[in-house]
């Protein structure tokens, strides 16, 4: 099911943007509905008959694995580049992204090794193909537009707009 | 089979593109006085981009199985656009609306046309640096 989209009048352009909902709804509805969902049908018994023998297999979210690894991969990087000097606003960035993930703040008490410049383009590149490959090979269309954001925003970041 | 929803999202793209090359034909003019060579070349080459993509976007609403909308005889520009400020500020809303519209393509699409979208809401957001934009953590997403 697809967002509704809302028309400016007069302007064509700003007329076909996105959906009135916000990341995290969305989120919240394509990724975690299936776990509530499973939560939920195993807790009812709709057929007092059967409650002995549970039937309801829970539907697994085909997009968890790709949501655990983003989120993994945005962990990472906050917590390698807390710890390198001049990166405050790719750590800024990154934890935006995590939260639009819904993915637990980062420690800021853990330090990883601190990244060089080269190492700290490298990390960012990496990231920005495994966020697009990532949006390009999810099932669910909200999460799928996260992910392209991230990458996007990735991508954005003076770091590697320098280093191209 | 692509579905009504994935070919509405590709018609509504389309639409966007034919507003941009549109808007951005009249900056090119509306620049084409100013001494700002980098500008008039950041106009140059989006209009081009837009232009590409207008075309690719026909064609693949029409392998969706639809007809292809034709743009509006006019836009809506914005008064004044007299100096390069004025024009970059709207070259940079023009992309940013882009930027929204690639990621509900994203978002309503699978397979070879999300792809495409992923790729130009990447490469439009970072292009919105030739017109002043700043790097967002999450750009074409509504807040």
């Amino acid at each position: 099911m697809r967002k509704p989209v809302r028309e400016a009048p007069g302007d064509r352009v700003a007329g076909v943007s996105g959906s009135l909902l916000s990341r995290r709804a969305l989120l919240r509805l394509g990724g975690a509905v299936g776990v509530l969902g499973a939560g939920l049908l195993g807790g009812c018994d709709l057929d007092p008959g059967s409650s002995s023998t549970p039937t309801a297999v829970p539907p697994s979210d085909p997009d968890q694995h790709i949501v655990q690894a983003a989120r993994a991969e945005l962990s990472g990087l906050v917590l390698r580049l807390s710890a390198t000097a001049g990166a405050g606003s790719l750590v800024a960035c990154h934890r935006v992204q995590l939260a639009a993930l819904d993915g637990d703040p980062a420690s800021t008490t853990r330090r990883g090794r601190p990244l060089t410049p080269a190492q700290t383009v490298a990390r960012e590149h990496r990231a920005a193909e495994r966020f697009t490959h990532w949006a390009v090979t999810c099932q669910n269309g909200d999460l799928a537009r996260v992910l392209a954001s991230i990458a996007a925003g990735i991508r954005m970041q003076p770091v590697l707009g320098d280093a191209s | 089979m692509s579905t009504t929803s994935s070919v509405d999202a590709l018609q509504r793209t389309l639409a966007a593109e034919h507003a941009a090359i549109f808007v951005f034909g009249a900056l090119g003019g509306r620049a084409s006085e100013l001494s700002d060579a980098p500008l008039r070349s950041a106009l140059s080459a989006a209009y081009d981009v837009h232009l590409e993509r207008r075309n690719q976007l026909r064609t693949m609403v029409t392998t969706a199985g639809g007809h292809p909308v034709a743009a509006e005889p006019a836009y809506r520009l914005p008064r004044p656009l007299t100096n390069a400020d004025q024009i970059k500020a709207e070259a940079l809303r023009i992309e940013r609306a882009c930027v929204t519209t690639y990621a509900a393509l994203v978002a309503a699409s699978a397979g070879p046309d999300r792809l495409w979208a992923v790729v130009a809401l990447a490469a439009t957001a970072v292009g919105e640096r030739a017109f002043g934009g700043r790097p967002e953590p999450l750009p074409g997403l509504d807040a």
